[in-house]
């Protein structure tokens, strides 16, 4: 293996074990998950009409509608803080049986985050100069 | 682990192991991160269009300097004409020295005619369809000025009746104290030194929050595509007034920057009939803003939110 590509092993290593992990389940497990890739798609397309025709296709002129995108989120900040400070009782208090839930804690807050980074993003009129 | 005694040789030989681990992790994370970004982006920029990467890299109006100014001005007007089949000229005259500018309202002869509106939108090439006005007209028997999103809007001139009622026009009040300015998370949008507040429309990204922190509702967004007709297109444009807006990008009056930085009065004041509209440099001891400002009484709107806002309203006559 040449040198410089020794710092992405441990890397690689996590890729490979998320991936074993991910890629195993149930009958409804996959089904659960073609589900949400279909949601996915769809979101796809919603945006990339929006990028095409403005941000008018949102209907967030509305005084109510106005900043549902942005809303969304700090909503998302808020989960993703709150998950991640599950830790403490955990690993600062070491109280045992909080351990299981702060995993899924660091889940929820990972995937919050990317929410939060996507939501800022179609949010934003010109997101290719932000 | 925990009970583990504290100068424990082994166990803090693997607790250093672990850190390096991860240090390397870390590292190798970080590496990966820029290596894609630098991919992407040179991947983006072979796919996309030479004028749209040359808009994209353009920096901000006030950092360029004079050449890229100009080549900038020149790519401006190459896209005006190639989208409307009318050579415009794009100006960049800066600001005349020692001047603030300041304009004021005769809220007691305004008829509410509604040619300040129609006059503006025609001066500074707004988006006829969605139909953007930065001017909008509120009407009441009692004059509500604290009440700006709850007051009745003016739309249809034509059907006016003398009815006693008052109209207020409000455009953008050119603060001496922006809440717009200060909420831009991108310094997009400032004050210029003779009073003006200009958007750079390059350099917006359309997160709108100057338009959340503004209290007159003065800034607008170009939620679609902005249409004007081509014969309808005023040729004659400033970098940060009315030249052509693209989506997504947020728009305000400039007090017709494009026409009083030749020492012209803005649209609105020229086509008012009954001369309700004054406007000049208050600085200038002769000017009649100057004699307004100092002598008569006038009102300011929502002057407790404390953006000292540099558009007055007075009453000649009861």
């Amino acid at each position: 293996m040449p040198s410089f590509l020794r710092p992405f092993l441990p890397f690689a290593r996590f890729v490979y074990g998320c991936l074993k992990v991910i890629l195993s389940g149930s009958r409804f497990y996959w089904a659960w998950i073609a589900f949400l890739c279909v949601l996915i798609v769809l979101g796809g397309f919603a945006y990339a009409r929006q990028f095409q025709q403005g941000l008018i296709v949102t209907n967030m002129r509305d005084q109510v509608s106005w900043a549902f995108y942005i809303g969304n989120f700090t909503f998302l900040v808020g989960v993703a803080a709150a998950a991640v400070v599950l830790v403490i009782p955990a690993y600062v208090y070491h109280w045992k049986p909080i351990k299981e839930i702060a995993v899924i804690g660091e889940l929820l807050a990972v995937s919050a985050i990317v929410m939060c980074i996507m939501f800022v993003v179609v949010d934003i009129g010109n997101p290719a100069r932000a | 682990m925990k009970n583990a005694p504290v100068n424990d040789c082994p166990g803090q030989q693997a607790n250093r192991d672990r850190l390096l681990a991860r240090r390397d992790l870390l590292k190798s994370f970080v590496q990966a991160t820029l290596l894609g970004l630098a991919g992407s982006s040179l991947a983006g920029c072979a796919v996309f269009s030479d004028t749209f990467t040359r808009e994209l890299f353009q920096s901000h109006y006030r950092d360029m300097t004079d050449s890229e100014l100009a080549n900038v001005i020149s790519r401006l007007e190459e896209e005006v004409f190639r989208q409307y089949k009318k050579r415009p000229e794009v100006r960049t005259d800066p600001p005349l020295k020692g001047v603030r500018y300041v304009q004021a309202i005769d809220l007691s002869i305004c008829l509410g005619c509604g040619r300040c509106m129609q006059g503006c939108f025609e001066e500074n090439n707004q988006s006829r369809s969605p139909e953007i006005k930065w001017i909008i007209m509120l009407h009441s028997k009692h004059l509500k000025i604290w009440l700006l999103h709850d007051s009745e809007r003016y739309t249809n001139p034509p059907q006016r009746k003398d009815d006693g009622n008052y109209y207020l026009p409000v455009g953008c009040q050119q603060c001496d104290r922006p809440a717009c300015v200060r909420s831009c998370p991108v310094q997009a949008t400032w004050k210029e030194p003779d009073g003006i507040t200009v958007v750079d429309y390059n350099w917006c990204i359309g997160c709108r929050y100057c338009m959340a922190a503004c209290p007159y509702e003065a800034r607008k967004f170009n939620w679609a595509r902005p249409t004007i007709p081509r014969s309808d297109l005023n040729p004659l444009m400033h970098y940060l007034g009315n030249r052509p807006r693209m989506y997504g990008i947020v728009e305000k009056c400039t007090f017709c920057i494009q026409r009083v930085r030749k020492g012209h009065n803005p649209a609105c004041v020229d086509v008012c009939p009954v001369g309700a509209r004054k406007f000049g440099d208050v600085n200038d001891p002769s000017s009649q803003v100057h004699f307004i400002v100092k002598q008569m009484k006038t009102i300011q709107l929502k002057e407790d939110v404390g953006t000292k806002p540099r558009f007055y309203y007075y009453f000649s006559a009861a």
